[in-house]
Parts: C-alpha cells; structure tokens; sequence
C-alpha cells in the first residue's frame, strides 16, 4: 500500500521518521517543482537518497528544503544501492542545523507532527556530539540549545579535574547519545535499560522512587552516575581517584544538572 | 530577586527530582539560575506556578 500526501500537511522530517520507524524496505518519492527524489529506507535507516544526478546524504539536506510538493512512500522497494551509513537521526539533526544556518523559519515548516523524535537546532560534530529533544507531548519546549549542551559536558570535563573517562547525555525514548565526551554507544544503551529496570523495581517493589542521581563504585578505581532527567538521562564515568565522590556530589552534578537546564531552557 | 521563583525551582526538584526540575525548565524557558536573577513579577510567577501544579500535581501556593 503506498501512502501519499503534501509536503505541506507532513514535512519531510515526519515521513522520514515514519519510514524509518516501520523498519519495512520502502521508498519516499517527493515532488516539487518539476523535481524528484527518492529515498530507500531498509532495516529502519536511509540507505540511499537520489536527486537528479546527485546522490548520498546532500540529497537528504536538499529536500529538506522543500516545503510544497508531493510524497509517497511505496512499500517492498528494494534500494537500487547503498549510498548512505549514517543514522537517520544524524542525518536529519545536520540537515536542521544546515536549515538553520539558512533559515530559521524554514525549520519549523519541515517538521509539522514529528512524533517521538524532534532533531533540534545541533552542530556539526557528528554522532560524537548530537542534539535531538524527544516526547510528542513537550515537542515545542524540548529544543535543545546544542551549543549549551556542549558547553554542559566542557564544564562537567573542568569539574572533574582529570577524572572524567567518559560521558553520554542520551534520551530515555531511544537510548542513543546526543552528546559526550569519549561517548560509549553501547554502555549508553546498556545504562539506559539498567536505569529503567532500576526505576521500575522501585516502583514495584513500593520503595520511593529514585531521585537525583545514582552511583555505581566498580572496580580499578572507577565510578559510574547517572543523573535521570526526565526524557534525558546523563551519564558518567569517572575515575575515583581524581574525582573523588565529595566532588562529584556536590560539584559536578550540581553544575552538569545547571547547565543542562540552560541547554532545555534556551 | 527571584526568591520565590527559586523557592518553586526547589520545591519541584524536593518532589519529583531532576525530571521535574528539567521539565520546569522546559515549561517556562528559564533555568533556575536565571529564575535566581529574575524579578519575581505576578506575570512570571504565575507561568512558574502554573507549570509547577502541572508537574508535582498540585497547587504550588498550598506547598510553598
């Protein structure tokens, strides 16, 4: 079944995330302006993207900018070839950061109903440092002020004296990083499922619920915290002996927890 | 300045932790540092307590 529609009642951005959620092979032909393009979606992410005789991820940036025109997403599409690895979270991320620099108002016409996932304003650093604010019910007061939240893991870097290893800021919906510093994608998945277990046998076992932080002391010296904050969690691993847990209470979380809120608030 | 606006920021981090402090954050468009540097006008004191009773389920003015 092929599902059709107007640029201008569902932004690129939305399909996009439609597609690739269903995780089904399918291609998204857009029309405008006597202009097409398509893009193959397969297990879930964009695997190829086609523009006249441009191919690869600039053809995502570019339609992007479309605002009128034409969808439809056709199901059973094998893609023709390969031309993208990137996940499509980064790749929508940069193309918002690109329509940004162009245009902020172009923006917010690209993305009309997005559902679980809004990219937000971000940089160009790559799947090391990427910003995108989830929940359909907070989407127009979970824009993430990308820039604010690397200045986030800077400060929590200079807390630390050293004693940073590695961080991740990362959303509770997905479990995948939007920014850190010798960023751990695994660990970060892992630690999001952990901290959810954690949170639901609290609540099953009628303990209170868990509040500002948790701290793991490990072997070698090493410390694991995650600080849940709401849709994001944050977590870290330090090396004890440099960051000593006095230190981390009453300094680097404090702080870390400021400034995220400068990122959320700005 | 801001006192009462921090005493809100507080009272939601005692109640529901980071995640309501977070979410008062998002709700208002103003961290709690900034809220410490704000006058405490009927105007901005109402959006922070409205967003409050949201978050901690409550009336902010029976727990302040």
């Amino acid at each position: 079944m092929a599902l059709k529609g107007k640029l201008s009642e569902m932004g690129l951005s939305d399909i996009v995330q439609v597609a690739c959620k269903g995780r089904n092979q399918a291609c998204l032909l857009v029309q405008s302006q006597g202009q097409e393009g398509s893009l193959f979606f397969e297990n879930g992410q964009i695997v190829h993207a086609i523009l006249d005789s441009q191919e690869g991820e600039e053809v995502i940036y570019e339609l992007l900018t479309w605002e009128d025109g034409i969808f439809e997403i056709k199901q059973e599409v094998t893609p023709p070839k390969r031309t993208i690895t990137a996940n499509w979270h980064s790749l929508l991320l940069e193309g918002m950061r690109r329509l940004d620099e162009q245009d902020p108002r172009l923006r917010d016409t690209t993305s009309k109903t997005f559902e679980d996932a809004e990219v937000a304003v971000g940089n160009s650093h790559g799947d090391r440092h990427r910003t995108h604010g989830i929940n359909k019910k907070e989407r127009e007061v979970t824009k993430m002020n990308a820039n604010k939240l690397d200045e986030a893991i800077e400060v929590m870097k200079k807390d630390m004296k050293g004693g940073l290893i590695a961080t991740d800021i990362w959303t509770v919906a997905d479990g995948q990083s939007l920014a850190g510093f010798n960023t751990q994608p695994k660990a970060t998945a892992l630690f999001n499922e952990l901290t959810s277990y954690l949170v639901e046998s609290l609540e099953g076992s009628g303990f209170p619920a868990l509040g500002k932080y948790y701290v793991m002391d490990l072997v070698e010296g090493v410390m694991a915290c995650v600080i849940p904050l709401g849709e994001y969690r944050w977590g870290m691993l330090l090396d004890s002996t440099k960051a000593p847990l006095g230190l981390l209470l009453n300094v680097v979380i404090p702080n870390a927890v400021d400034r995220f809120e400068e990122a959320i608030a700005s | 300045m801001g006192e009462k606006l921090e005493a809100i920021y507080n009272l939601v981090t005692q109640k529901t932790g980071f995640k309501g402090r977070i979410r008062l954050a998002a709700v208002t468009g103003v961290s709690k540092t900034k809220a410490v540097e704000m006058e405490d006008t009927d105007k901005i004191l109402k959006k922070f307590k409205d967003a409050a009773a949201e978050i901690i389920g409550k009336d902010v003015d029976e727990l302040l």
